[in-house]
């Protein structure tokens, strides 16, 4: 009759405990036979001492995979290039990184890490026989979300220290869709409408509730698969919730609009484009770009940039697969606005950077001819490339880059061990 | 074996757990046009 009415606390915690190690060690379990490989972590990305964010090296997926410095590589490198060797370093974002974005036909097929633009550009250098005798090396330091601010504090802090032969700067599209939304508050603050400097407030700042509770999420996700798959399950169900109300929302403000923005002159496009400030957008780009250029040459780098397209900029220029022209027509009726189908203005942009290096000798990778006559699948979504899209870039940065290389190695000895 | 109390508080100690991660969840999601876990979706 007493355990009727009575209650054993002790027997509560057992069953709590032992229901939990049932769904931990289940969930381990699945992760395993899922992707192959232990459970690490579920969290793809690291916060930097320096306020920056980076590629988590224990991300469990069984696409994304990071080397054990968070490089997106299944091969490992030493701090200390080994002599004989031509070590190429590409910063840039999720476009590098091959990562996916949601399409109105489902998620795209991710690329797997060794068919990424860096390894397949490893590959054909592999096999060209005027690199014969030489080790190869590619480094993928892609970045998702990552504008070129990031990219320089990466490289400048951290990547720099493999002291590449090679840079090769994958920096033009994440950048101007963002840059100058929002101003920092005040100074020595992360950026708010950046999402990781938000997360760094809140686990390393934040002495409220909110900042603990973001703290404890952060400390059981890590140890506990089970929290951690629930954590991401649940992120998934209210991701989906509010992409659908926030399409829903701009469906409606874009049936309210008369005038399509993407007709107006640059002083009259609203605040939505934050390219609508060329001069400011342009003067910041340039001048973390000018960092990065001024830092390769105190260390003996060579930069190169690569220009990144959007689908939509290419629209009646590329030949599109029927993938492709179905993905633009979907864009255009949505009349997705924010900068980055603003074609004209990206172009004016990149006309403006190009010409910038070109006074500065630095080569500049625009594949805009190549892609008028590209027939086949070479994105995902709106702006990252497919596995075979993948290939298809590496092989034209490799033309690019063949040239500059071979005349490169003439003038310095690449052969000669840098510390 | 658990007496039905027993059962109804290990029931409210779970279903806490799960409000407070949609809580939290929720709150990193609304007005955010990206999830933490963007481009590395499973």
């Amino acid at each position: 009759m007493e355990s009727a009415n009575s209650i054993r606390w002790s027997r509560i915690l057992l069953v709590l405990l032992l229901l939990f190690a049932i769904l931990e060690g289940g969930t381990r379990l699945g992760v395993f036979l899922w992707i192959g490989r232990p459970y690490r972590s579920f969290s793809p990305y690291m916060f930097l001492p320096d306020g920056g964010y980076w590629n988590n090296p224990d991300y469990t997926h069984p696409y994304f995979i990071h080397n054990s410095v968070g490089l997106r590589n299944t091969e490992e490198f030493s701090i200390e290039k080994p002599p004989n060797t031509i070590r190429i370093l590409a910063i840039g974002h999720s476009a590098l990184y091959s990562g996916v974005s949601d399409t109105p036909f489902g998620w795209p097929t991710r690329p797997h890490t060794d068919r990424l633009i860096t390894s397949c550009l490893r590959k054909i250098m592999e096999k060209d026989p005027d690199f014969t005798g030489k080790r190869i090396e590619v480094m993928n330091a892609g970045l998702n979300l990552a504008s070129l601010k990031e990219m320089t504090s990466n490289f400048m802090n951290n990547l720099s220290q493999y002291h590449p032969d090679v840079l090769i700067i994958f920096g033009s599209a994440n950048h101007f869709l963002r840059v100058g939304e929002k101003r920092f508050p005040r100074p020595f603050v992360s950026e708010s409408n950046r999402i990781m400097g938000e997360r760094f407030e809140l686990a390393a700042n934040d002495n409220s509730l909110y900042g603990l509770a973001e703290r404890f999420f952060r400390t059981t996700t890590h140890y506990s698969a089970f929290f951690a798959a629930s954590h991401r399950v649940v992120d998934k169900i209210l991701q989906k919730i509010n992409a659908k109300i926030t399409i829903t929302a701009s469906q409606k403000n874009n049936s309210n609009s008369t005038v399509s923005q993407e007709n107006l002159p640059l002083a009259e496009c609203g605040n939505k484009y934050p390219v609508e400030k060329l001069d400011e957008v342009y003067t910041k780009y340039v001048a973390f770009l000018d960092a990065i250029f001024a830092f390769c040459e105190h260390y003996d780098i060579k930069p190169v940039l690569f220009w990144e397209y959007y689908l939509l900029n290419l629209y009646g220029v590329k030949p599109h697969s029927d993938y492709e022209k179905a993905l633009s027509e979907y864009y255009i009726a949505q009349k997705a606005s924010g900068g980055w189908n603003n074609t004209t203005q990206y172009f004016l942009i990149r006309d403006r950077i190009k010409e910038h290096l070109r006074e500065k000798n630095i080569p500049v990778i625009d594949l805009f001819d190549d892609f008028q006559t590209c027939q086949e699948t070479v994105f995902n979504d709106y702006l990252h490339y497919s596995e075979s899209g993948n290939k298809w870039v590496a092989q034209r940065i490799y033309v690019r880059i063949k040239p500059l290389l071979l005349s490169w190695q003439n003038d310095s000895e690449y052969n000669a061990p840098r510390k | 074996m658990l007496n039905r109390k027993e059962i109804k508080i290990i029931f409210e100690i779970i279903a806490g757990i799960f409000f407070a991660l949609v809580v939290y969840v929720a709150s990193q999601v609304i007005g955010e046009p990206y999830s933490i876990f963007d481009y590395g979706r499973f």
